[in-house]
């Protein structure tokens, strides 16, 4: 059944590459759009759980994207915070966007000192830390990325700075600055739009009962337990399901109506083959199972295309904007791989039933 | 000593409706059919020779009536049992050949020894050799001759062992030369092999050959 398959796809060679091609971009579209959406998402959360923080304090009602509100929460607040049973340190920090080279980057305003308190603090890679307003440190991707250089002269917020240093990527955002000069700059003296908390434990309970503790103290804060931060912000991002669903489903359906044409064509233009094995003895679910193995066949190298193709558009994507970041997770790979074939198998099982019920006289008489 | 009746048909009939109007193709036949028989049916075109052909190898079902194949009756089996009874008694020799194009000499062969679930490598060489056909196994059917092709046809039916041949016009569209060379292929498979032989012919040299004639018109067998 193998060699009928395979000899039948060969038969009509360009028509087989084109459905390998469109299961392909299928697969393609879902496991790049995806890897990007949940690249973006893991990477932005992962640069502050990195930070070493456990516990986030934001006011209440504030979007879980830090960069989205600049500050109004006093830094009083940190004296008042660190009193509480079981913190260890309390640090600042203001947050603001800034745009470079047409993107969108969140910048730090830090409390260098604080900052290292509360966690590994920014791991220096080259040139030194700030020691004024006018300094601003930049990660090494952005650096990479935009060819910034220790002592470059940059403008953020329409402000000039001085690259001091350049601190290891992956750590909160990729510019940080004083945390006064970014308060200066949006004219939010004492001022902070979050708190970072770490606990004297990182045991669960101790960090949960520190949380409880600043929400029912402060009405007005929300404090978010940096273990569920990356949770929270996949669930602040409206209709990211919706989305992705609409991915799977693109795929699918491309997959399906590919394969159901392409399938349906090749019934009709086989009608008389057909004819022939159920003459010489195949029967009805032979018929069926061979069309839908040609699908599976189909659908597997279009599979395996588009794990290349979606490899080759990552490293392209990346290559052309260094800054973003793709995931593909294995579980989204298997998952692409399946809904390829099922698409397929669906796709085929109209022309197999059809062909399997084709009268096998009037099939032998077909023209 | 008695010979078995390998095929049976009880007034059979078999009633097409193309479009509106009715086409009694076979209009209630009767006849039986002894292992090792070498018959022809002859008639008109048009007057139900490869319908009845069909019937009798339940390539199609009739109307009323009913065949009797190897002792087994076929108007209750179901589709898969009654595929199966055709692949294991019945071998068909078409007009066309009917030759799966993208495969070559050996792997036609090679797919109705699988359907039966046979593993029949050295079946399917001899067959081809008894054909005339060794040194051609691995042609597909566009890289052998009209007649070449007829040959692996036949090779096709006697591969699984069938207790009958069915042929449709195996000769209509060949050469005299080639039919000549299919029709004693066939003949001499009937005699030494002891198959039992249908073909549906117009031709009345090649109908002379059997050892029964049926004369068919108007979907009746006329003597």
């Amino acid at each position: 059944m193998i060699s009928l398959a395979i000899s039948n796809l060969q038969r009509r060679k360009v028509r087989s590459a084109i459905c390998i091609l469109a299961v392909a971009l299928g697969i393609t579209l879902l496991l790049v759009l995806v890897g990007l959406c949940s690249g973006v998402i893991s990477e932005s959360s992962r640069r502050v759980v990195r930070i070493g923080a456990d516990i986030i304090v934001q006011p209440a009602g504030s979007s879980y994207f830090l960069g989205l509100r600049s500050g109004n929460l006093p830094v009083a607040y940190a004296g008042k915070i660190e009193e509480i049973d079981g913190v260890a340190g309390v640090s600042p920090l203001m947050t603001w966007t800034t745009t470079i080279n047409n993107v969108i980057h969140v910048i730090y305003g830090i409390d260098l000192e604080s900052f290292d308190r509360i966690g590994a603090g920014l791991s220096l890679k080259k040139g030194r830390y700030w020691t004024n307003d006018n300094e601003v440190m930049v990660d090494e991707r952005l650096a990479k990325a935009t060819g910034y250089k220790v002592g470059d002269e940059v403008t953020f917020l329409a402000r000039p700075f001085t690259i001091c240093g350049i601190y290891r990527a992956g750590i909160g955002s990729r510019v940080s600055m004083p945390l006064p000069a970014l308060q200066d700059l949006l004219k939010q003296k004492d001022k902070a739009s979050l708190f970072f908390i770490k606990c004297a434990s990182r045991d669960e309970n101790v960090v949960s009962t520190v949380a409880e503790e600043i929400a029912g103290r402060y009405p007005g804060l929300r404090p978010t337990e940096v273990a569920a931060y990356a949770e929270a912000l996949q669930g602040n991002i409206d209709y990211l399901d919706e989305f992705i669903g609409t991915i799977i489903s693109a795929a699918l359906i491309i997959s399906f109506l590919v394969i159901l044409l392409a399938l349906y064509t090749t019934i009709l233009e086989r009608t008389r083959e057909i004819g022939i094995l159920r003459a010489i003895g195949a029967t009805r679910s032979y018929i069926m199972r061979s069309i839908v193995l040609e699908s599976v066949i189909l659908c597997a190298m279009g599979v395996l295309v588009g794990y290349l193709l979606s490899f080759l558009s990552t490293r392209w994507i990346l290559f052309a904007h260094p800054l973003l970041t793709i995931e593909t997770s294995t579980g989204w790979i298997v998952i692409a791989g399946g809904l390829g074939i099922l698409g397929g198998v669906l796709g085929a099982l109209y022309p197999a039933l059809r062909a399997s019920f084709l009268d096998p006289i009037e099939a032998l008489r077909y023209e | 000593m008695n010979k078995e009746t390998v095929l049976k048909a009880e007034d059979v009939a078999k009633t097409y409706h193309p479009g509106n109007v009715s086409v009694e193709a076979v209009q209630g036949i009767s006849l039986s059919i002894e292992e090792g028989e070498h018959v022809s049916i002859v008639g008109p075109s048009g007057c139900g020779k490869s319908t009845l052909l069909y019937l009798l190898g339940a390539l199609i079902t009739p109307t009323s009536g009913r065949v009797i194949i190897n002792g087994i009756p076929t108007e209750n089996l179901k589709d898969r049992d009654l595929t199966g009874l055709r692949r294991k008694s019945i071998g068909f020799v078409f007009q066309q050949f009917n030759l799966i194009p993208t495969l070559t000499a050996r792997a036609n062969l090679g797919i109705a020894t699988r359907l039966r679930g046979m593993a029949a490598g050295d079946e399917i060489c001899r067959y081809l050799q008894l054909v005339g056909l060794e040194d051609k196994m691995d042609r597909r059917p566009n890289e052998l001759s009209v007649g070449e092709q007829q040959r692996v046809s036949i090779a096709r039916a006697l591969v699984c062992n069938p207790a009958v041949i069915l042929a449709d016009e195996p000769t209509g569209s060949l050469d005299s030369k080639t039919s000549r060379g299919i029709m004693e292929l066939l003949t001499k498979l009937n005699r030494e092999n002891g198959r039992t032989l249908i073909i549906v012919t117009h031709n009345k040299k090649i109908a002379g050959m059997a050892g029964r004639v049926l004369h068919m018109l108007d979907g009746k067998i006329k003597g």
